[in-house]
């Protein structure tokens, strides 16, 4: 396998091509509006970012709607701890976003009042440059990020005080060294790192060198890892050979193909503590029991035993550099009602009945 | 040749019936499932074919006593698990000679069931009950289910259609049958016209008055096989309830529902037997998104002693092999006639047209 090292990087090792993976954005960013149509949840920006809208299968939707909400009680969670400081800075807070794609968590939290001090987003400079311009194009993005902002869709930039989209490709530890000082993102303050299926698709050493980077670099940060696990049973078997055929190759999932390995990836790499969660344990322990009450009643779902098997494959990994001991209660525990819920991660306890309003027209 | 046959012979080259003969046949159609039992009885000839004496005496007590006692594999098969590379499939649907082949999920994988006819026989040489779920996810749902509807209307004692969950209007809005039939059609009257027919599918059969077979599994409402035949069938299908329950539900491994400890599973409920093939240990069947879960396709065979054994089958040599994968199993029903489609299809002439199928990306 071709290794890349910093500077002058190859493009994407043997199978894998940057076209392709750009384009797990698209497919990325679809499939959050179809989670958006369906009611699963809010998001008033992501219909700008998707020129043809499709319907995806229910296993979908509520699938991504786990990946949302999990990100999204996570990154609350992290808005509102408290530092023990009181200085000025007290409260700032930071989000980086690698891989950002034409995510709208900013204009989001922003809309809710809990949006950070800082937030920077980076990706490929042929992705920022759509995003740049599709935040130009519409008012309602535009005017979140504010009359002062400075955009340049050639450069693929979006500055303004509290955003920043900047091109980089993280593979390289310099340009993200570059891109922190250019974005002035202060690695003393709480920052919270967002790797949602992105760093799977590189070169398992391009992996540790961000990790361990990212530890070095920010004492007081959460990262957030999203991504596939379990390349070896069928299932995954088949997974990596569709992703293959796609030209999205699972690099860096070998190295990392379980919940301890990928634990291992921060611990061994400088982090702290590091928690790996797969969804199925997310979705039924972790996301808000009535959350899932609502979402359930969407749609009319037949896909239990493909449920299980997806969700098992994909994991939330939360690594924690806590100089401050401000993290102390930060992380991945058990909804509080979710103690009282049957486990449903065995295939024989599954029970399949219809949601009583599918919101389907019944014609006659 | 009429033109049922002529509608037969062109259904069976994967082509659709004009809309106005689709209503036709739905309305023949009607006519013969409306007479029909919720509870539908079939007789079957007895055939045993089968090399191994042993297994044939004990069948053949099986039928005559109504027990299993004496078995020391409680493993009969029931549903089909959809085997083209290997006849060994025809040999354990014979063995159980009662019915020669019932068969579990289609859901619009034309190809698949052309390839079972091929295994099994054509209806009305071979006598099928089909176990419902003929629609949705696959890209053939129409035709699917117009040919075995058309083979009812042509062979009404042949073919037993009963109802799966998917034969619904809802279910059919979401995972593909309606948009497969907007697409082939240009309308809904088709979907319209089907989904109709659907409510007068029968919600299970009774097979030589021993075994019972329904789509789903039972109902705590159910105690008897009365009360499912005063059922209302003739509706879309309910939220809750006993119909319902039927077409839904899926088996558990709890002690209430009679679960013999070696891991065969008799339902003495209605004085009679009721088999399921279920083994503890294994997990069978994948949804029929075949390409996100791989192949599977398997043989389940007993041997002389009635040792049961669980073959993977491995396809022709340029074809890439396929590790078993099962999941929870319910009562004849959910069963999966998975397998590779786009390198199947191809071997078989049909050019794959299955879009790369969706992840979490």
């Amino acid at each position: 396998m071709e290794r890349s090292h910093g500077r002058g990087v190859d493009p994407l090792s043997a199978g894998s091509n940057t076209v392709a993976v750009q384009a797990t954005n698209d497919d990325a960013t679809a499939s959050k509006l179809s989670c958006v149509k369906k009611g699963y949840m809010k998001d008033e920006y992501v219909h700008l970012f998707v020129r043809r809208p499709v319907r995806r299968a229910p296993i979908i939707n509520r699938g991504y709607y786990a990946r949302w909400a999990a990100l999204r009680k996570l990154l609350l969670q992290f808005l509102k701890t408290e530092r023990k400081t009181s200085d000025e800075n007290h409260s700032k807070k930071q989000i980086l976003s690698l891989g950002a794609g034409f995510d709208t968590t900013y204009f989001q939290l922003l809309d809710e009042g809990m949006a950070p001090h800082l937030y920077v987003e980076l990706d490929f400079k042929e992705v920022t440059s759509k995003k740049a311009a599709i935040i130009d194009h519409y008012i309602q993005l535009k005017e979140k990020v504010g009359p002062e902002a400075f955009i340049s869709i050639e450069k693929g930039e979006v500055l303004s005080n509290n955003y920043k989209l900047l091109p980089a490709d993280i593979r390289n530890i310099q340009v993200l060294d570059d891109v922190i000082n250019r974005a002035q993102l202060d690695p003393s303050l709480p920052t919270f790192i967002i790797a949602e299926c992105v760093l799977i698709y590189l070169d398992p050493d391009s992996t540790c060198a961000i990790v361990r980077w990212a530890s070095m670099k920010f004492p007081n940060s959460v990262f957030f890892l999203y991504e596939q696990i379990h390349p070896h049973d069928a299932f995954g078997e088949q997974m990596i050979k569709n992703l293959e055929s796609r030209g999205c190759p699972l690099l860096g999932i070998y190295a990392t193909p379980t919940l301890p390995s990928k634990e291992k990836l921060f611990l061994d790499h400088g982090w702290q503590r590091a928690v790996a969660w797969d969804i199925l344990r997310i979705y039924n322990d972790f996301i808000n029991t009535e959350e899932k009450h609502r979402i359930e009643r969407l749609e009319i779902f037949d896909e239990f035993e493909e449920w299980y098997l997806m969700l098992g494959h994909y994991c939330v990994a939360c690594a924690i550099n806590d100089a401050e001991g401000m993290f102390t209660n930060f992380g991945l525990f058990s909804d509080q009602h979710s103690q009282n819920q049957p486990q449903i991660a065995d295939l024989n306890q599954i029970s399949v009945y219809p949601p009583a309003n599918t919101g389907l027209i019944i014609e006659h | 040749m009429s033109d049922l046959d002529r509608q037969i012979e062109q259904l069976k080259r994967c082509e659709p019936l004009k809309e106005s003969e689709v209503k036709a046949l739905c309305l023949k159609a009607m006519e013969i499932l409306v007479e029909e039992s919720n509870v539908q009885r079939v007789d079957a000839p007895v055939t045993v074919w089968n090399p191994s004496q042993l297994v044939k005496e004990l069948v053949v007590d099986f039928l005559r006593t109504g027990s299993l006692l004496d078995m020391e594999a409680h493993l009969i098969l029931i549903g089909i698990f959809f085997l083209p590379f290997s006849m060994a499939a025809i040999v354990v649907f014979k063995l159980y000679n009662v019915f020669d082949i019932i068969c579990g999920d289609i859901h619009g994988q034309f190809y698949d069931m052309k390839e079972l006819f091929k295994v099994g026989g054509d209806c009305p040489k071979t006598n099928y009950l089909f176990l419902g779920d003929f629609v949705d996810r696959g890209f053939y749902s129409v035709e699917t289910f117009l040919l075995l509807l058309a083979l009812k209307v042509r062979y009404p004692d042949r073919i037993t259609l009963i109802r799966g969950n998917h034969e619904s209007r809802q279910i059919t809005q979401v995972y593909g049958f309606y948009d497969e039939c907007l697409r082939k059609y240009g309308s809904v009257n088709v979907w319209r016209y089907c989904t109709d027919i659907f409510d007068y599918l029968s919600l299970s059969a009774l097979i030589e008055n021993k075994i019972f077979s329904v789509h789903g599994g039972l109902s705590p409402a159910i105690t008897t096989l009365d009360q499912i035949r005063t059922i209302d069938r003739k509706q879309e299908v309910p939220h809750d309830g006993a119909m319902c329950d039927l077409l839904w539900s899926d088996p558990e491994d709890v002690d209430g529902w009679g679960l013999s400890p070696r891991g065969a599973v008799f339902l003495d409920r209605f004085g009679m037997l009721f088999a399921v093939f279920m083994n503890q240990k294994l997990h069978l069947t994948l949804k029929s998104s075949i390409s996100r879960c791989g192949n599977v396709a398997a043989i389940l065979e007993l041997d002389e002693n009635l040792n049961k054994q669980f073959r993977v089958f491995e396809a022709a040599p340029h074809v890439r092999s396929y590790n078993l994968f099962f999941s929870k199993f319910s009562s004849l029903s959910h069963i999966v006639n998975s397998l590779r489609p786009n390198l199947l299809q191809e071997s078989r002439g049909v050019p794959s047209k299955k879009p790369a199928p969706d992840y979490f990306l």
